[in-house]
């Protein structure tokens, strides 16, 4: 029995759940939180939304039935959550898509929680300028770590689309930073 | 026998050879390995694979670095022992949502509860309904009231506030004249006929009598 396996094992017991969640946190608390911090940009969001997402995990770990590995149905629920909170902002705050996506990263460079120079200034801009499914490849892959394998799990596109993707995005960041 | 000579050269050409690899390499070369290199690094090699193997690489993966890493390229920053605090937030939200769960939820009583009050509302909008229907039946048209059904106080405090103060004056001596004035002559020529009726009433009586009382006292 895998390490992963044992960890769902836990999960689903009742006697063992609580001990085996703290176990979960330490494990992914890092990981997801900057995955979510990406998407919503600002600490105090991502807060809100790490938190929404271990208490939804917590509430449906016994429906996770093991068809895709725990950090991808973890990975999953968090882009959800990221991508709820987000909808619910944007009905409150902006009239239009244009507004959204200037604003988002103004809000950024103005959080308390942001200390970046002019070059990740840049970075942040060009890595704007990508389309949300070319954004979320190289996030994953560059900033998230994960191998190819399981970002193809997660989101459900082949190995080889997505190294072409995330070498094309390379190339066109490795471009413009030095333009 | 040369066959058995070659084998016996061939087992120890591999022995000699193992160990004179490393031996070699100090010789000429001046390489060396630490104490027991080989030994620790078999070990390390296992529990790797058997690691890997059990646990997948991703649980295992140092992690550390992710922040750094974000700080350095995004410029993007946490505040201090923020996972820590962070974890016991999220252990207290979902002790908080346990307890709030486990609360039995209020029981409302029968006439209260959501399908009655439905039933009730159903109730009371026919028991409505009904009540409306039987007026509007009953109810005349505004050109079937007679003049007399109109109470001369009601239509002048509520025409009063829309209509000019002449017309106002107008309906009004018109309803006196309507009211008192024919009324009262329709009443006084009543009155006249009824005294000319018992007069010529009285006469013929009075004629009747005689007639009746001047046959008796002639013929008796």
């Amino acid at each position: 029995m895998s390490k992963e396996a044992e960890l769902v094992a836990k999960l689903q017991n009742p006697a063992l759940k609580d001990t085996a969640f703290s176990e979960l946190l330490d494990v992914y608390q890092e990981r997801l939180y900057w995955h979510i911090r990406k998407i919503v940009q600002t600490h105090e969001n991502a807060d809100d939304v790490l938190q929404n997402t271990f208490i939804r995990v917590y509430k449906s770990i016994n429906n996770f039935q093991e068809k895709s590995s725990l950090h991808t149905w973890m990975y999953r629920i968090a882009y959800n959550e990221s991508m709820r909170f987000l909808e619910k902002n944007k009905k409150k705050s902006y009239d239009n898509i244009d507004d959204v996506k200037s604003s988002k990263l103004e809000v950024l460079f103005e959080d308390e929680y942001f200390n970046g120079d002019e070059i990740q200034k840049k970075l942040h801009k060009i890595i704007d300028s990508f389309t949300e499914k070319q954004k979320r490849v190289f996030h994953l892959k560059y900033f998230d770590d994960l191998s190819f394998r399981q970002i193809s799990e997660l989101l459900e596109v082949s190995e080889s689309t997505l190294k072409s993707t995330y070498y094309t995005v390379v190339k066109i960041i490795e471009k413009k930073i030095l333009e | 026998m040369k066959k058995n000579t070659s084998n016996k050269s061939d087992k120890k050409f591999l022995k000699k050879g193992i160990s004179d690899v490393t031996q070699l390499h100090k010789e000429y070369l001046g390489t060396g390995i630490p104490a027991d290199y080989f030994e620790t690094s078999k070990l390390s090699i296992l529990n790797k694979i058997k690691s890997e193997t059990t646990t997948g690489k991703f649980l295992i993966e140092e992690k550390s670095d992710i922040t750094k890493h974000h700080k350095n390229y995004l410029g993007t920053e946490i505040p201090e022992d923020y996972f820590k605090k962070s974890k016991s937030s999220i252990l207290n939200a979902i002790k908080e949502d346990a307890l709030v769960e486990q609360k039995p939820k209020k029981q409302l009583v029968f006439y209260l509860r959501p399908q009655f009050k439905f039933i009730a509302a159903a109730i009371l909008f026919l028991l409505t309904l009904s009540i409306w229907l039987q007026n509007s039946e009953s109810k005349n048209n505004f050109d079937d009231i007679t003049i007399e059904e109109l109470a001369l106080e009601d239509d002048v405090l509520i025409k009063s506030l829309l209509v000019e103060d002449s017309d106002l004056d107008e309906f009004t001596d018109a309803t006196l004249f309507n009211e008192v004035v024919v009324k009262a002559e329709i009443k006084e020529q009543k009155m006249d006929d009824l005294i000319l009726n018992s007069l010529i009433l009285e006469d013929s009586l009075l004629d009747n009598y005689m007639d009746e009382e001047l046959v008796e006292t002639i013929i008796l």
